[in-house]
C-alpha cells in the first residue's frame, strides 16, 4: 500500500465533500464523525449506531451513507480539504487590520503559541465576531481539486448558545406541544 | 423531539451559524417525520422524533460540530436524553491481497467449509459491552466494505455509545459534561484503535 497516495472521493452535488487524511500506515483515510443524542421515552433500549441496513423511503434516511453520500456514484473531481494542523485560538488583542491570539495546538499539543493574524485572513462574514476573548478554530491544510493542490487556511469563530432560561423555556414549550399532538404518539 | 425545531434559520438566530451558512444551507426535507439539511460542504444535521444526528466529513470541523451539538443539548435542557453516540468512521484503500486478507483474518474462511462455497466476509461487528473508561455504555466496531470508496475501500467504524446514568431531567447536563470531558480522549482513542486494527491485521 502506498502510504503517500491521496485517495480522492467524490460526491454528488447535494452531498458533502470528504476530508481525506493520509497517515503513516495506510493509503488514505477519510474520517467522518457523528455526534448524536436521542430523546427516547417509550422505547426499548436502542443503540447509537447508525443503522444502514434498513430500507429507506425517499427523503427518509438514517444511514451514515445517506448522511454523506449517495449510492452509485463515482469518486472523482471532489474538492477536499485535508487538515494538516489545527489550533484553537483565543483573541487577545484587536488592532485596526490585525489581531493577536493565544493558540492551543489541537494536533500536536505542547505549549501555547502566540500569533498575529491579518483581519483579511478571516472572511467578512466572520469578522463581526472578532473581539477580545473570542475563541476561534484555525486549520491549515490542502485541498485537491481536478488534480491541482492548493494550500489553504480556515478560520471560524466558535459559535455556541449561551444558556438562557427563556430560550430553554421556548424550546421546552415546543417539545411539550409536540408531545401532546396526536401524531407524536 | 419536534423535527421542525432546529432549522438553519433557528441556528442562525441563535448564533450557531453564520448568515452565509444559514442562507446557503441545503434543505433536503422539513417534515414532521424528518428534517434534514446540509451546512456548506462540512456538516449535515438530521432530526427525527427520537434522534438528532450531526455529522461532518471534514476533520477541520470536529470541534465546530461538538460546539453546535453541545448548544443543541443545552437548548433542550430539561428534556429526557437517554443515549449519546460519538462515532468515528475511517475509509481507506488497500491492495487487492489485503482486501481479501481482512476477511480471511477476521472471519477465517475454513470455518465456513461445507457451509457456503467461496465465502467472503461482508461485514463484521464486535462489541465491548462495558466501556473501559468508566462510563456506562458500549463500544462497537464494525468493519465492512467502504460505502464511500468503491474500489478496494474498507470502512472501520467506531461507535462510542453512552447511556444516561442520572435522573432524566438532568440528562442534558450529564451529556454535556460527558461530551466535554470525553472529546479529546475520544479522538485519540479512535485513532489508536484504528492503527491497532491496521497493525494487528498486518495491513501495510
Amino acid at each position: 500500500m502506498d502510504s503517500k497516495t491521496l485517495e480522492i472521493l467524490s460526491v454528488e452535488e447535494d452531498t458533502l465533500n470528504e476530508s481525506i487524511q493520509t497517515g503513516e500506515d495506510y493509503t488514505s483515510e477519510e474520517a467522518t464523525h457523528n455526534i448524536y443524542s436521542e430523546k427516547i421515552t417509550d422505547y426499548e433500549e436502542k443503540d447509537t449506531t447508525i443503522d444502514d441496513t434498513q430500507t429507506h423511503s425517499e427523503n427518509e434516511s438514517t444511514s451514515e451513507k445517506d448522511l454523506f453520500t449517495k449510492s452509485g456514484q463515482s469518486y472523482k473531481n471532489l474538492s477536499v480539504f485535508e487538515s494538516i494542523q489545527k489550533w484553537k485560538g483565543h483573541v487577545t488583542k484587536v488592532k485596526d487590520e490585525s489581531f493577536e491570539a493565544r493558540l492551543i495546538d489541537l494536533t500536536n499539543g505542547g505549549a501555547d503559541e502566540f500569533a498575529e493574524f491579518s483581519i483579511f485572513d478571516i472572511s467578512e462574514n466572520e469578522r463581526e465576531s472578532l473581539e477580545i476573548g473570542k475563541i476561534f478554530y484555525w486549520s491549515i491544510g490542502r485541498k485537491e481539486y481536478l488534480g491541482q493542490i492548493e494550500k489553504s487556511s480556515r478560520i471560524r469563530f466558535q459559535k455556541v448558545i449561551k444558556w438562557d432560561l427563556s430560550l430553554v423555556n421556548k424550546v421546552n414549550s415546543k417539545v411539550a406541544e409536540y408531545l401532546k399532538a396526536p401524531e407524536a404518539n | 423531539m419536534p423535527t421542525t425545531l432546529f432549522t438553519p434559520q433557528w441556528l442562525l438566530n441563535h448564533g450557531l451559524l453564520s448568515k452565509t451558512e444559514a442562507d446557503n444551507a441545503k434543505i433536503h426535507v422539513i417534515s414532521p417525520k424528518i428534517t434534514s439539511f446540509d451546512i456548506a460542504e462540512w456538516g449535515k444535521l438530521e432530526i427525527r422524533p427520537d434522534r438528532l444526528v450531526f455529522g461532518t466529513v471534514s476533520d477541520s470541523h470536529h470541534e465546530i460540530i461538538k460546539d453546535i451539538v453541545l448548544s443543541l443539548i443545552t437548548a433542550v435542557e430539561g428534556n429526557e436524553l437517554n443515549f449519546l453516540g460519538v462515532n468515528f468512521t475511517y475509509h481507506f484503500t488497500v491492495s487487492e491481497n489485503d482486501y481479501l486478507d481482512i476477511g480471511r483474518k477476521l472471519a477465517p474462511f475454513e470455518n465456513w467449509a461445507n457451509i457456503i462455497s467461496n465465502p467472503k466476509m461482508e461485514r463484521i461487528e464486535m462489541v465491548q459491552e462495558e466501556r473501559s473508561d468508566g462510563h456506562k455504555g458500549k463500544v462497537r466496531i464494525r468493519v465492512q466494505p467502504s460505502r464511500l470508496i468503491e474500489k478496494l475501500g474498507v470502512e472501520f467504524r467506531i461507535n462510542n455509545h453512552f447511556e444516561r446514568v442520572g435522573v432524566a431531567d438532568q440528562s442534558s447536563k450529564e451529556f454535556i459534561n460527558l461530551l466535554n470531558n470525553f472529546w479529546f480522549e475520544a479522538q485519540d482513542e479512535a485513532n489508536k484503535k484504528f492503527n491497532f486494527f491496521l497493525t494487528n491485521l498486518d495491513i501495510t
